[in-house]
């Protein structure tokens, strides 16, 4: 139980320390992809809910470390998409088909972005400080660009998967029985 | 069937997230942040600088591109040579970057602290209107909010915002975070405040329009605060925005520094008490 854990925080150092430092130098807009979510939805898909919530959990944590946010912006932020990618894939993606990680992913992301501007919106108006964010054009053109580079991620990596195993359907869905 | 959380749990470990950010507000978890970010320093240091060789690949392959159609032969001579002597050039460029700053901290007689970037910009935001850089030194090395840092040529490149033990947050000086006071240096010395304009340019506004002022003046900084040395350079300006019906004019600058390849910063310290700031 505690090997598995510790074994798993380990994997989340590595892929924190991936995405801040090695994600975020990428040329192009590829330091937009958000590796994290994109590995929740896998975790969600392949392992089972408490994994993934050791995942969040951790991530969460050392982002908000590295980031400087006040109160636990991205520990937040990634504990409700969790649980709504969960309550997703609960109920309407029973399955493992590209259909569902693209949904996931789409889902997730936005959900994030939602929370993660609106907490941070609520702690500026907290500590009265100016929320700076402008939504503008620019601003929703970055984000459906973003959104596109996940989705695009979510795909190579589902395809990449299906070499190494039987679990993905590449496309159709599959119901499974009890 | 895929299992769920029930309600109860649910509540659980919501309770625990929101305990989880509550403690983390009242800083319980700092000597655990430090020790995360001591003993993680060389390795996300180590993954910025690899991962910056990558993007640096990546324009010196777009530059390549557009010289192609240009001399072709040319280019693959380039090519070959740039592939036998990366290793080398990358030690060669950070060696030179050292000494440049080096030379200029010394010859302006500043005190500094020397930072490695190791991560930038927010993974929530592409949108760049909070521009910064991660770099590894802090509160512990003596730097604190106010300062500035610049590049190995002596051009500010950015503002501290935020410091940890550890770690210190730099916006970028076109992050709209970033306000510094300047003076431009055209026919009449002008003072002003910049800031960044959408993490795309830096804009300078409440320029009086009797004021003469040129494209390619020189943006510096005014010394009217007292953590930022004057006289350090910021950009140049490359465009005026005047109207005879308004009052003010406003100016925007193109930074001097390369803020899209930064591995190594330094950030001045001036003597004097950082608390005599908060003031």
């Amino acid at each position: 139980m505690y090997k598995k854990i510790f074994f798993n925080l380990f994997l989340v150092f590595f892929l924190v320390f991936f995405q801040i430092s090695f994600v975020s130098a990428l040329p192009f807009n590829l330091s937009s992809l958000n590796l994290i979510l994109i590995v929740f939805v896998f975790l969600l898909e392949l392992k089972d809910l408490k994994t993934t919530l050791i995942w969040v959990l951790g991530s969460g944590f050392l982002i908000d470390i590295f980031y400087f946010h006040t109160a636990g912006v991205y520990l937040l932020s990634f504990f409700i998409s969790f649980l709504f990618m969960s309550f997703l894939l609960r109920h309407f993606f029973t399955n493992r088909s590209l259909y569902s990680f693209l949904a996931l992913i789409f889902f997730g992301q936005i959900i994030f972005k939602i929370s993660y501007y609106s907490y941070r919106f609520l702690i500026d108006f907290i500590m009265r400080k100016n929320f700076n964010y402008i939504f503008n054009l620019e601003f929703f053109k970055n984000e459906f660009i973003v959104l596109g580079i996940n989705i695009l991620a979510v795909t190579i990596f589902f395809y990449f998967f299906i070499y190494f195993s039987s679990n993905f359907k590449p496309v159709f869905l599959f119901k499974r029985k009890n | 069937m895929k299992k769920s959380f029930s309600k109860i749990k649910i509540i659980k470990y919501s309770a625990v997230f929101g305990l989880l950010v509550f403690l983390y507000i009242l800083h319980v978890f700092n000597p655990l942040e430090k020790m995360i970010i001591s003993f993680s320093n060389p390795v996300l240091v180590k993954l910025q600088s690899f991962s910056l060789k990558i993007n640096k690949s990546y324009e010196e392959k777009i530059s390549d591109l557009n010289l192609k159609s240009e001399n072709e032969e040319k280019e693959k001579e380039l090519i070959k040579l740039r592939q036998d002597n990366a290793k080398l050039k990358v030690l060669e460029n950070e060696n030179k970057i050292l000494r440049d700053y080096l030379g200029f901290l010394t010859r302006n007689n500043y005190n500094y602290v020397m930072a490695r970037v190791i991560s930038r910009g927010d993974l929530s935001s592409i949108s760049k209107q909070d521009n910064f850089l991660i770099v590894n030194r802090g509160k512990d090395d003596g730097v604190y909010p106010g300062l500035v840092s610049i590049d190995e040529s002596g051009n500010i490149i950015g503002k501290v915002i935020e410091v940890k033990d550890k770690i210190s947050k730099i916006f970028l000086i076109n992050s709209k975070y970033c306000k510094l006071a300047v003076s431009i240096l055209g026919e009449k010395e002008t003072y002003g405040l910049i800031q960044g304009d959408l993490g795309l340019s830096i804009k300078m506004d409440f320029i009086p329009q009797s004021l003469n002022l040129k494209e390619g003046d020189l943006v510096l900084s005014s010394g009217l605060e007292a953590s930022v040395p004057r006289g350090l350079q910021v950009g140049k300006i490359f465009k005026i925005n005047k109207e005879s019906n308004e009052l003010w004019q406003s100016a925007f600058i193109d930074p001097l520094g390369d803020l899209n390849n930064i591995s190594i910063v330094s950030i001045i310290i001036p003597e004097l008490n950082p608390d005599s700031l908060k003031d």
